[in-house]
């Protein structure tokens, strides 16, 4: 059973609640294949507007959030469970891939550039679209172009990123790298 | 001795053409006057601007985009025909545009008010139907009538004026015609869309037309009984 | 059809959701949500959510611009020529409204280009509540002067953020739609002069209309003309559109007053 802590539990400034980010969340960690013994902490920083987030710690797992980034862009303030948990299975998918062994030669989130981060993302949101999620295609391959340029080598090489299952660390580096203007 | 010599210098002499190549067949005379031209061209111009007057009002009262968006399209088109006539009216010797920007006669009031009374959010039927399928057709119908019968010599300002605006008008026909077309789903609207035609048509009827009587001329025949 | 339409009948398809300015103001979120400090920085695509920024900025221009082409279109309709307005004036606010359609035809495409849902974000109707001022003097100073104001600056920020992006259709497109603001705001300017050369009661009274206007959409200092604004005042367009160098500078001090005020709230 995945143990899932949300803080604050109470939200004061947004209208979330923190069992439906937690129910979000321990739906997604099944469907992406996250153990289930595993303890996951969620903080939410209530007080942002942004829509910022990191996995802060691998070991244990915990995610630092902006709460724009759970936010319902129609109704502000209140929470999108599809924009939590395209958010959710996003950061899901670099604890899955860090721990599956192809990925040791990743170097650290704050090390890796804009461009890697937008390559990576790509390949995870392209996982989660074919779990059922919907995790705007055409928004991916915006920011994906802002990182690559706007060309047709980038736009294949997003293809091949968000339709690919397991790619590892060594080939999402090729395929960034090898795309740039 | 040379014609130089002479003092009899010419420039060498061309054979003479007629002031009008032969296919061009245009003639002098035409229907209208300076003074019965300006007067149409003063009611054309209130028509246009009362049309674009509320092709803009009524932008913000209709919620589908596609609809929306070519009203404000042609809202300028009818306003530029507005300009157009606004800026005609002095050369036909009428210094006051506003003198003449009137309506022919109260019953064109009372279509204009019937035309643009609907602003519900569920009247976009009613609102294209009293524009493209009233206001236009008879709109296309009094300036064909004028410019096919007006001096193709003397008031060759006024044509290139009203072919101006015959381009817009037919394209916003076509457009608004599809956008009702296409907003037309049922047996009610189709009813509620032929009420809308059949209500409007009756007061231009009353009107005589954009221009009052003889807006498209008579094509009837006065026959003698013996 | 009335005369003067209210904001709040503003016709939207099932799409569009509307936020109200007292959800908006009382956010808790404060200078936060309105881009203060937190959210202050310049919005250029070296920033990690800069693409996104952009897109959310994009969509609010997509909305700005159907409420303008309806702004432009009440005031087509909402006053009589010769007792309110002239024929003329009138004339040029047909023209907005073919631009201000262009406009939105441009922004959807760009929502399409950048990954954006029409509806996406929620919409306020202050830019509308602005163009419903019964003076015309003061709709025209608080939409073209003040609102279009704004329009050329952060065109010039979204074209600038094309540019550094490498971004063809981005630039390309804010391009185009910066030169239309510009002959609108201009039309602001020349009939805010015309109209009142013989009022300056009137003029005053409109100024200090485009002065809340302008206070308001400098959102709690995210348009100013500092060096980290986000959204940067556009001094060369200003110009060329009739704002004076006096003009433009107490433009940017509102902006830096409300940005003291939101970071101290």
């Amino acid at each position: 059973m995945l143990d899932i802590e949300v803080t604050p539990n109470e939200f004061t400034m947004v209208f979330f609640d923190a069992a439906v980010i937690a129910e979000v969340a321990a739906d997604v960690a099944v469907k992406v294949g996250l153990p289930e013994d595993l303890k996951l902490s969620l903080i939410v920083d209530e007080g942002s507007p942004l829509g910022r987030s990191r996995v802060s710690s691998y070991d244990p797992i915990e995610f630092t959030i902006d709460g724009g980034a759970f936010e319902d862009t129609r109704r502000p303030r209140n929470l999108s469970k599809a924009r939590t948990a395209d958010v959710l299975g996003r950061l899901m998918y670099r604890v899955i891939d860090r721990s599956s062994g192809q990925f040791d030669d990743a170097p650290e989130d704050g090390d890796i550039d804009l461009a890697l981060h937008a390559a990576w993302d790509a390949h995870s949101v392209g996982r989660l679209e074919r779990l059922g999620f919907s995790p705007q295609r055409k928004r991916r391959v915006y920011q994906f172009r802002n990182r690559h340029g706007f060309t047709d080598r980038a736009d294949q090489a997003f293809e091949e990123l968000w339709g690919s299952s397991e790619l590892s660390w060594a080939d999402i580096e090729r395929l960034s790298t090898g795309c740039r203007a | 001795m040379t014609d130089r010599d002479r003092g009899t210098c010419m420039a060498e002499s061309k054979r003479p053409r007629e002031p009008f190549a032969p296919w061009d067949r245009r003639e002098l005379p035409g229907l209208f006057d300076v003074e019965e031209t300006a007067r149409r061209i003063g009611h054309y111009k209130w028509m246009e601007t009362k049309l674009f007057e509320a092709l803009g009002g009524w932008v913000a009262t209709v919620p589908e985009l596609d609809v929306k968006l070519r009203l404000g399209t042609h809202c300028y088109h009818h306003a530029f025909h507005a300009e157009l006539f606004h800026k005609r009216l002095p050369e036909l010797r009428e210094m006051k545009p506003e003198r003449l920007t009137v309506p022919p006669n109260e019953e064109l009031v009372a279509f204009v008010n019937a035309m643009t009374e609907p602003e519900a959010s569920g009247q976009t039927i009613e609102k294209l139907v009293g524009v493209y399928r009233v206001l236009l057709p008879a709109t296309i119908a009094a300036y064909t009538y004028h410019r096919n019968g007006t001096s193709r010599i003397t008031d060759m300002p006024t044509i290139r004026i009203l072919e101006m605006a015959l381009k817009d008008e037919y394209e916003d026909w076509c457009d608004g015609e599809m956008l009702i077309q296409s907003m037309i789903e049922t047996p009610e609207e189709v009813d509620r869309a032929a009420a809308h035609q059949a209500k409007l048509q009756k007061l231009l009827l009353a009107a005589g037309g954009i221009a009052g009587p003889g807006s498209i001329g008579d094509p009837y025949v006065d026959v003698v009984e013996d | 059809m009335r005369k003067i339409f209210p904001a709040e009948e503003l016709a939207r398809d099932s799409r569009f959701i509307r936020q109200s300015n007292e959800a908006r103001f009382s956010d808790p979120r404060g200078a936060r949500v309105g881009g203060g400090s937190a959210a202050s920085t310049k919005l250029t695509p070296e920033q990690a959510n800069g693409p996104d920024r952009a897109r959310a900025l994009m969509h609010g221009i997509f909305v700005g611009e159907i409420q303008a082409l309806e702004g432009a279109g009440r005031t087509c309709f909402d006053f009589e020529v010769g007792e309110d307005v002239p024929f003329e004036l009138k004339l040029d606010m047909a023209r907005q409204c073919w631009d201000e359609a262009r406009h939105c035809e441009i922004s959807v495409a760009l929502a399409d280009h950048m990954g954006t849902e029409l509806g996406e974000y929620a919409e306020n109707t202050t830019l509308y509540e602005a163009a419903c001022n019964p003076d015309p003097v003061l709709r025209l100073t608080g939409v073209n002067r003040a609102l279009e104001g704004l329009a050329i600056d952060v065109f010039s920020t979204m074209k600038e953020f094309g540019n550094l992006a490498g971004d063809p259709v981005l630039e390309f497109c804010e391009d185009w739609m910066l030169a239309d603001e510009v002959t609108h705001v201009k039309m602001g300017s020349d009939w805010l002069r015309s109209l009142t050369a013989k009022d300056p009661e009137r003029r005053s009274k409109a100024l200090e209309f485009q002065r809340v206007v302008d206070k308001l959409f400098s959102f709690s200092g995210f348009r100013g003309d500092d060096e980290d604004s986000p959204i940067k005042l556009t001094r060369q367009f200003r110009s060329l559109a009739g704002f004076t160098d006096d003009e433009v500078d107490d433009i940017a001090d509102l902006a830096r007053e409300a940005k003291a005020e939101a970071a101290t709230a």
